[in-house]
């Protein structure tokens, strides 16, 4: 063995699931608070070499841990997740703790209340270890574009973990939290978490509260969970889905049992493979990894049978007109006055404004907030952002159509494997090109789940991605199990 | 080969989408039937840059313009693809909630005032305050 595979073996540690977690805590065997300093000491180790975790909430984690370790001691039933050490993506606020979004602009910056995901978190029981890396304002397919340095892909630190959730797969992948929160707005769960060998949960739209995340695009953006294992991705989800009368887009749709949903068998579930995403552009070894899933689920009694997206190849314009025109809005609260980054010495108002913005935004977000204003502009409305909305309706309805005949979508969740550091980032397009496998599915609002399967010939990991129609996850993670199974 | 203005070419554009019934607009197409034969491509230049860069409230330095002219053109020939699409008649989803909900409507929650955040805290996060008003530069000179 290399001394490179060597080091390579120390970053990437698979969590314990949250069953054998939950028997070790009822039992006695594990107390929360040793759990929680055994996380924090393995994040000292690694985190200097894989930039993960950007702030630490060691008091509240703590707290949280003691209280758990009181209901354990007494006999008392343990909440759903009691215990369990989880990183929360540095987009989504915690109360007192940074919330920096992956930008200095938010340097410094500590939030007022807890995102409703944080507190349902909280409720379960959940020991909440800090803040993650991750893309500046969750606009990016690397973590390169974060302010603080890239995250490292633990299973190759050379490679990106993927983006823009790259701090919450690698700390997964790398068992520096039992399971973590992410966001997905074009693909910022699912490609991280197909790049770092984890599972990664798309929700429906709706399906989780938004209150508490930085917005970067109000019609696409997702909270959802990343975890070593489909059932306790689907257990995540459970806990932070449902309602919120703080988020006005959040589904009032009935929360199913996902962890119940997915332990059911796939016989007999009718699969749709795409013909889109399976032309050019597709790395070979992904294929046959892909492939091979596939075979898998029809030997456990799916029937699959090829479609047609033919809008596929529309999605990425639509998204990044669509992402970016909402983007410039959501954005434009970061100026200067009421938090964050104030530029020094400026002589006028104006002047406040755009030297903070400039000084404290990144390169990627300046240019995303442009072409989003230029798409907004007088002038460009109807030819650029309003045909943008009328092709997202068009693709949307293609899914529609598509669900109607088949019940899950299977689809690589990368055309690429996870690509070296520095690699992508000269060509705008390229990093675009990345996001044509998840950005449709996000522009229609569906779910879906992306699920490790096999890896190249250079041990980098592939993903499934298994999508389903709005509110369907359940189907999803039975299927996701399915292709789990079947890994060696 | 001529650069077509780009203010001239989204006037045409504009008018050819307003029409009922255009069908197909292609890009190459109608820039046939007025003369033209290279595909229609919006080029952004350095007024527009500058005048978004105004609404956006960013100063972009003489070094970083040229890229991101570069960046806005290479995105915006890609963008100018959806042209290829026939929308004509189409409803823009801007909530995918609709497709979620039989009748679509979003539950508006009763109009009653609630506790909302402690307002020293919020105060205490910005950069200037004098605690009851957040402090900026003077925007009217005397």
């Amino acid at each position: 063995m290399s001394s490179e595979e060597k080091i390579a073996d120390t970053f990437v540690e698979k969590p314990r699931s949250l069953e054998e977690l939950r028997a070790d805590l009822t039992s006695g065997r594990t107390k929360a608070t040793d759990l929680a300093h055994s996380y924090y000491d393995r994040i000292a180790r690694v985190n200097p070499q894989l930039n993960v975790y950007l702030s630490l909430t060691k008091e509240r984690a703590l707290a949280q841990a003691e209280r758990v370790d009181a209901l354990a001691a007494k006999g008392d039933p343990l909440p759903p997740l009691a215990g369990v050490p989880v990183g929360i993506k540095d987009v989504l606020v915690m109360r007192g703790a940074p919330a920096t979004a992956g930008s200095k602009i938010l340097q410094g910056y500590l939030p007022p209340y807890d995102a409703t995901v944080v507190a349902k978190l909280d409720a379960a029981g959940a020991v909440l270890l800090g803040k993650l890396n991750c893309d500046e304002f969750a606009m990016g397919s690397s973590n390169e574009n974060s302010a603080y340095g890239p995250v490292r892909n633990p299973v190759d630190t050379g490679r990106v973990p993927g983006g823009s959730s790259g701090g919450s797969a690698a700390a997964v992948a790398a068992n520096m939290a039992v399971a973590t929160l992410g966001t997905d707005t074009g693909g910022s769960i699912r490609q991280p978490a197909s790049f770092c060998g984890v599972v990664g949960v798309l929700p429906t739209y709706g399906r989780v509260s938004r209150y508490g995340l930085i917005a970067f695009a109000s019609s696409l953006d997702r909270v959802g969970p990343l975890a070593a294992n489909v059932r306790d991705a689907a257990t995540m989800l459970r806990v932070i889905a449902g309602h919120d009368v703080n988020d006005a887009t959040s589904s009032a749709a009935p929360v199913p049992d996902f962890a119940a949903e997915s332990d059911k068998p796939v016989e007999g579930l009718r699969l749709g493979v795409p013909a889109e995403y399976f032309g050019e552009g597709l790395d070979e070894e992904v294929r046959s990894a892909i492939e091979a899933g596939i075979a898998a689920l029809k030997s456990a009694g799916c029937s699959v049978k090829p479609i047609s997206l033919p809008h596929t190849k529309y999605a990425i314009p639509t998204y990044y007109l669509v992402a970016t025109a909402e983007a410039s809005a959501n954005l434009a609260r970061f100026d200067g006055v009421r938090y964050g980054y104030r530029s020094k010495a400026s002589e006028s108002l104006s002047a406040l404004y755009s030297h903070s913005r400039d000084e404290g935004f990144g390169a990627e977000v300046k240019r995303r907030i442009f072409l989003g204003t230029y798409a907004l502009s007088a002038g460009y409305y109807d030819a650029y952002y309003l045909k943008a909305q009328q092709v997202r309706r068009l693709l949307a309805e293609e899914y529609l159509r598509a669900f109607a005949d088949v019940d899950a979508i299977v689809t690589p969740t990368s055309p690429i494997p996870a690509f070296k550091l520095g690699e992508k980032t000269g060509d705008p397009l390229a990093m675009y090109l990345a996001d044509i496998y998840t950005v449709t599915a996000s522009l229609a609002g569906i779910c879906g789940v992306t699920v490790p399967c096999g890896v190249t010939g250079a041990g980098l990991p592939v993903g499934m991605q298994v999508l389903a129609a709005h509110l369907r996850e359940g189907t999803a993670f039975r299927v996701a199990r399915a292709v789990e199974a079947a890994q060696p | 080969m001529q650069d077509l203005n780009w203010e001239q070419l989204y006037s045409i554009l504009e008018s050819r989408l307003q029409q009922p019934g255009t069908g197909r607009v292609t890009g190459t197409g109608w820039l046939k039937k007025h003369g033209e034969e290279r595909a229609m491509t919006a080029k952004v230049t350095v007024e527009d840059v500058e005048r978004v860069a105004e609404l956006a409230h960013l100063e972009l330095t003489p070094e970083e313009t040229p890229r991101m002219l570069h960046d806005l053109n290479a995105i915006l020939d890609y963008v100018a693809e959806l042209s290829e699409l026939d929308t004509s008649g189409v409803e823009p989803l801007a909530q995918v909630a609709e497709l979620l909900n039989a009748g679509g409507a979003i539950e508006l929650r009763g109009d009653a005032v609630k506790p909302s955040l402690d307002r020293a805290v919020v105060m205490g996060q910005a950069p200037e305050t004098d605690e009851a008003f957040f402090k900026v530069p003077k925007v009217i000179e005397r």
